[in-house]
C-alpha cells in the first residue's frame, strides 16, 4: 500500500493523512462542514422546535471537526484527538441511532446520527469504524 | 434555480467524479485530464450560482435563503479546495479523494434545488 514511511524520514507512526487517509480526511471534512452548517441553521432559526436534537447536531458537528483536524494533522496530540473524537462519534451514532428508533418522539427533527445515519446513506455509521481501523493501522505501521 | 441546468450540473459532477475515481482505481494520474475535469466542475458550479444571482436580482427568492447561500458558497469552494488538497497526496487514494470532492457538487446541487423551493 502507498503512503508508507519514506526512507529519509524518522521512524514512528505513519501519517494519518496520507494514502487512504487522504480519502478518509476528505470525507470527514465534508461531514464536519455539513454538520456544522446544519447545526448552525437549526439552532439559529428554530431551536425551540427540537432542542435536544439540535444540541446533538451541534455535538456531532464538534466531533466531526475534531476528527477531521486530528486525522489531518500529525503528531501524538493529533492522534489522541482523532482517537477520542472518532470513539465519541461511534458511541454517538450507536446511542442516538438507537434512541431515535426507540423513542422517535424525542427527535421531532433529524440529526446526522438519527436512525444510525440513514439520512446520509449510513456513512455516519461506517465512518467511525473505518476511522478507528485506520488509526490502528497507521499506529502499527511504525 | 433552473431545473434543467441543475440536472446538467449534477450530471457533469457525477461524470467527472466517477471518471476520476475510475482513474484512481486504474492507478493512473493524468494531471492535464484531471485539471480539465476539475475546471469543468468549477465552471458548472459558477454558472449555476451566477444564474441564481440573476434570478434573485429579478425578484425570485429561495424558500430558505440563508441555507441556500451557504450551499451556494460551499458549491464554489469545497470541490476545488478539496480536490487540490486531495491531489497533494500522490497516491491513488489522493486521486480518488479528488473524485469524491467533485461528487460533492452533485450532492450540494440536489440540496440547493430542495431549499430553493
Amino acid at each position: 500500500m502507498e503512503g508508507g514511511t519514506s526512507p529519509g524520514r524518522r521512524s514512528g507512526p505513519a501519517r494519518t493523512s496520507s494514502g487512504p487517509g487522504r480519502l478518509l480526511v476528505l470525507v470527514y471534512g465534508i461531514f464536519a462542514l455539513s454538520a456544522t452548517a446544519r447545526a448552525a441553521v437549526q439552532i439559529a432559526t428554530k431551536f425551540d422546535e427540537a432542542p435536544l436534537a439540535y444540541v446533538l447536531s451541534a455535538l456531532a458537528a464538534v466531533v466531526y471537526v475534531c476528527a477531521t483536524v486530528g486525522l489531518a494533522r500529525s503528531g501524538p496530540g493529533a492522534r489522541r484527538l482523532a482517537t477520542v473524537a472518532v470513539t465519541v462519534e461511534l458511541i454517538g451514532v450507536l446511542v442516538v441511532g438507537t434512541i431515535s428508533l426507540a423513542q422517535p418522539d424525542d427527535f421531532p427533527d433529524a440529526t446526522v446520527w438519527s436512525g444510525y445515519g440513514e439520512g446520509y446513506g449510513f456513512v455516519p455509521l461506517v465512518l467511525p469504524v473505518l476511522g478507528l481501523l485506520w488509526l490502528r493501522h497507521t499506529r502499527e505501521r511504525a | 434555480m433552473i431545473d434543467g441546468l441543475a440536472y446538467a450540473v449534477i450530471v457533469v459532477s457525477l461524470v467527472v467524479g466517477v471518471g476520476i475515481i475510475g482513474l484512481a482505481v486504474a492507478d493512473r494520474r493524468p494531471l492535464t485530464l484531471l485539471a480539465y475535469g476539475l475546471v469543468t466542475v468549477e465552471a458548472a458550479a459558477l454558472i449555476q450560482v451566477l444564474v441564481a444571482i440573476v434570478q434573485v436580482v429579478r425578484g425570485e427568492r429561495p424558500d430558505e435563503p440563508a441555507t441556500f447561500v451557504g450551499y451556494a458558497l460551499t458549491s464554489l469552494l469545497a470541490p476545488p479546495v478539496g480536490a487540490l488538497w486531495a491531489l497533494s497526496d500522490k497516491s491513488r487514494w489522493g486521486t480518488g479523494a479528488a473524485g469524491v470532492a467533485a461528487l460533492v457538487l452533485s450532492v450540494l446541487t440536489v440540496r440547493m434545488l430542495q431549499v430553493w423551493g
